[in-house]
């Protein structure tokens, strides 16, 4: 049910990934899914996947919240492992089914299956971690102050942060109101679930018309809202809170930095790579 | 004009633009006077234009003929428009439609943010705001999963957290159930009597004037009446051609002298008529 | 038979995350031809997801609606059906609006029925009627007319489905003294004419008690009364706890049982008046 979507969602708490200052999470975010593109070794790989883990360990953000995140994204994890496991030719021959055919499995697909499979994981894990222990408008504000130095190019970075927010604060009311008038046209028949294409698509602007109807009605009412209380587009504004980085970002980025060096060593150093396998293999 | 006056309407009009509203609702040269710490009930039937009062009283439209004066600014100078904003304050009928952030303590602080207010300051005026609006314990809640009442209780501190002298309220419960009516009443009052707000409470229910300093009737786009509810409830037919009712206990005791029970003037409060007929019985 | 039977319903939102609701537990009633009813409930009590049950928006968890004692939910066909059936008209339907005329509004629901032009034609004209709606605005756009305008076309487009049972979410939600009393002759003047079976869903004690022969009371998703005005308006407490706001008049009673006096109990103004004028006398004669 579309009431259902966890993507971006918020859930206060006062672990210490929710105490971060949100401009280190975003970095290490980022840092961390270029490193995840990087590595293409096995080792690198689960030590970053082992760190994604933990990290939703500290959170203490429920396992079924997390599980949802997966859920909503479970077809592509599924499709890009039969697509190896279909498609990849290299390693040994584990298994052909017909004789007749040319259709293998081999051990090469597995491999970058299970491979491809825990990369889109730790990423899923990691992201979804971001919304779910950063309030929006803390986000907003952290990428508004990332991306300050765009100031200087006469980008109104404030403008487009405040729009930000605003979409992240309308997002569940939308949704909220997208259903609701959903089920009254199908009270009066509409097929949006069923029926031929056609009448669907007729039955969808029995759902856009109100939809941006309200929508504008709603802006319009906002603003003068937002005039109410001395909003003036560009003005210097305070902020509640205010971000500065403590301790524990930098020790973050410490612990970070170790880590994802950690993954790059044993991925670009040969030598790191076959002292790990002799040991385990 | 005088110190003790928040908000002054002189000979006000205000037409709409045809492009903006197809029913060209409009107020015709009103005038009236609001003094500090007064509590005013604006009561008129849907589109009566009582709602354009709101919108002119800080400047977010321009009378189109006369003057509104906030504490003697007047609200079509530029200058004025931001000094008039900070002393009075608009909380609308939608309460979806007024919150800005996805927090309930990031959007109280909206307004001081927007008055560049030092960060300390900030949060000393939103815990006071959501400790008098009774939402201090939500404030780290989201706002969408809060019922219509509280919502309106969160666009209120907003509000007050910018410290204004004057809140102006339209329609506040009109999209309420009872419960979210009964405790956004409640807030009101408290503001009012507590932390000596001006308080203009615009509706279209009578039972919410029955315990205000003075009611402005709104009918057709002008002040038909102003009196205290005493003045104002005792006229059945006037409330009536204003589109209007009398509020419940008004109407039992419409219904009781009709029956020959003898009964004071002026009686609209449950409590009153209660006490009312307590005596009559004790007496007989 | 009923012409509605509800046998144990039960149903539940966000299942299996941290806002789960239990929206409704085991709820069972009937409704007769031709009755109207009022459910009332405080917001959450569970009353619009019943309605969405009613008319077979949403499938039960578990436990059955039985119209004219067909299962509504037996089948995709049968619940598609059942929105002609159980017309179910939301709160602020306004905000549904969506065609260029209000014609074309009204006619969404019997075009979607599969009805002939012409039968349309008759049907949309006779809702429009029901409602009050001036056949010249028939032709103007929805987005043209003032809010109570707007809110008979769009309860015309329920009426206009000539459904068994007409039920209406909040009707008067948002509307002034005289908007609520409108809206309340046209919906008593449309059940006198067509007979139709009415449900209001509403939490505006007043309304229900002007209007209904029977009220059924939600509370946090369980059905807790299922009587006539006078007997659930003498639950005085039991209501106040349930966060219900009674009409003032039977507070007024209330008050004056509490202080000692007998007064019978009523819930409008003019059994209130009587029962009043009935203490005093009685007071006056006794020595």
């Amino acid at each position: 049910m579309i009431k259902d979507i966890t993507i971006g969602q918020f859930f206060p708490g006062s672990s210490p990934i929710h105490k971060l200052d949100p401009r280190a999470k975003i970095l290490i975010l980022l840092v961390y899914i270029i490193t995840l593109f990087l590595v293409k070794n096995f080792f690198s790989l689960l030590l970053l996947f082992l760190f994604s883990f933990i990290c939703v360990l500290i959170s203490k953000i429920s396992a079924k919240s997390v599980w949802k995140s997966i859920r909503a994204l479970i077809f592509i994890v599924i499709f890009t492992a039969v697509l190896q496991i279909v498609y990849n030719k290299n390693g040994t021959v584990l298994l052909k089914p017909f004789p007749q055919f040319d259709f293998c499995i081999t051990s090469g697909g597995v491999f970058t299956a299970v491979f491809l499979v825990l990369r889109i994981i730790a990423l899923i894990l990691l992201s979804s971690l971001l919304t779910y222990t950063t309030s929006p408008t803390m986000l907003t504000d952290a990428i508004e102050r990332l991306l300050s130095p765009l100031k200087l190019f006469h980008i109104k970075v404030h403008s487009l942060a405040m729009m930000m927010t605003i979409a992240l604060r309308f997002i569940p009311t939308l949704i909220r109101e997208i259903d609701i008038i959903m089920s009254a046209q199908k009270a009066r028949g509409a097929k949006l679930d069923a029926g031929k294409f056609g009448e669907r698509i007729k039955a969808l602007i029995s759902v856009f018309v109100p939809l941006f109807v309200s929508s504008f009605r709603r802006a319009a009412e906002l603003a003068v809202a937002m005039e109410c209380r001395c909003y003036t587009d560009g003005a210097n504004r305070s902020r509640l809170k205010v971000m500065r980085f403590a301790l524990r970002d930098y020790l973050a980025f410490f612990i970070c930095a170790v880590i994802f060096a950690g993954a790059l060593v044993v991925n670009y150093v040969p030598l790191c790579q076959s002292l790990l396998f002799e040991r385990v293999i | 004009m005088e110190q003790d006056t928040l908000l002054k309407f002189e000979n006000v009009s205000y037409t709409y633009e045809e492009e903006e509203e197809n029913n060209r609702l409009a107020v015709r040269n009103i005038s009236f006077e609001i003094k500090k710490g007064e509590f005013i009930v604006v009561l008129g039937h849907n589109g009566s234009g009582k709602s354009t009062i709101a919108k002119l009283s800080n400047s977010i439209y321009l009378p189109t003929s006369g003057r509104v004066l906030v504490d003697g600014m007047d609200t079509s100078v530029e200058e004025n428009e931001i000094p008039c904003r900070k002393k009075i304050g608009v909380v609308f009928q939608n309460p979806d439609n007024q919150i800005v952030a996805s927090i309930v303590e990031e959007d109280v602080a909206f307004g001081p943010e927007n008055l560049n207010l030092p960060q300390k300051e900030i949060r000393a005026r939103v815990d006071e705001a959501l400790k008098a609006v009774g939402m201090y314990e939500y404030r780290l809640h989201e706002t969408h999963r809060l019922s219509g009442g509280q919502k309106q209780r969160v666009a209120i501190a907003g509000i007050i957290a910018m410290r204004p002298a004057g809140i102006v309220l339209d329609e506040p419960t009109a999209m309420l159930d009872p419960k979210g009516r009964a405790d956004i009443l409640e807030t009101v009052h408290t503001l009012n009597k507590e932390l000596g707000m001006t308080v203009v409470l615009i509706t279209h229910f009578m039972e919410e004037a029955l315990h205000a300093d003075r009611i402005f009737v709104i009918n057709d786009a002008v002040v038909e009446r102003t009196g205290t509810p005493d003045e104002i409830f005792s006229d059945a037919a006037f409330l009536e051609t204003c589109g209007l009712e009398l509020p419940d206990t008004a109407k039992l005791c419409l219904l009781l002298k009709k029956r020959g029970v003898s009964l004071p003037d002026r009686i609209f409060t449950p409590e009153a008529l209660i006490e009312e007929l307590v005596r009559q019985t004790e007496r007989a | 038979m009923s012409l509605l039977e509800v046998k144990n319903l039960s149903f539940g939102y966000s299942r299996a995350t941290p806002f789960e609701i239990q929206a409704l537990k085991d709820v069972s009633f009937n409704i007769d031809e031709g009755e109207l009813v009022s459910v009332i409930g405080h917001t959450g009590s569970g009353k619009s997801t019943l309605m969405q049950m009613l008319n077979a928006l949403l499938t039960p968890e578990q436990g059955e609606v039985l119209l004219e004692g067909k299962n509504i939910h037996e089948s995709k066909t049968s619940a598609y059906e059942a929105r002609f059936r159980v017309g179910l008209c939301f709160q602020y339907p306004e905000y549904q609006l969506f065609c260029e005329t209000c014609a074309e509004d009204i006619a969404f629901g019997p075009k979607n029925m599969g009805l002939p032009p012409d039968e349309i034609r008759e049907r949309v004209k006779q809702a429009a009627r029901f409602v009050g709606l001036d056949e010249a605005l028939l032709d103007h756009s929805p987005f043209d007319l003032s809010g109570g305008q707007k809110r008979r076309c769009a309860i015309a487009g329920v009426m206009a489905m000539r459904p068994k049972i007409l039920i209406l979410d909040e009707p008067t939600a948002g509307l002034d003294p005289a908007g609520r009393s409108a809206v309340l002759d046209m919906i008593l003047h449309y059940r006198q004419e067509t007979g139709a079976t009415v449900i209001i869903v509403t939490h505006s004690m007043e309304i229900a008690a002007a209007v209904s022969d029977r009220i059924l009371v939600l509370n946090q998703g369980a059905l807790v009364f299922d009587s006539t005005p006078a007997e659930i308006f003498s639950h005085y407490e039991a209501l106040v706890s349930m966060g219900l706001n009674v009409p003032s008049f039977t507070k007024i009673i209330y008050a004056l049982q509490k202080r000692g006096l007998h007064v019978q109990n009523a819930y409008t103004a003019q059994a209130a008046a009587d029962a009043i004028c009935a203490m005093l006398h009685a007071e006056e004669t006794s020595p």
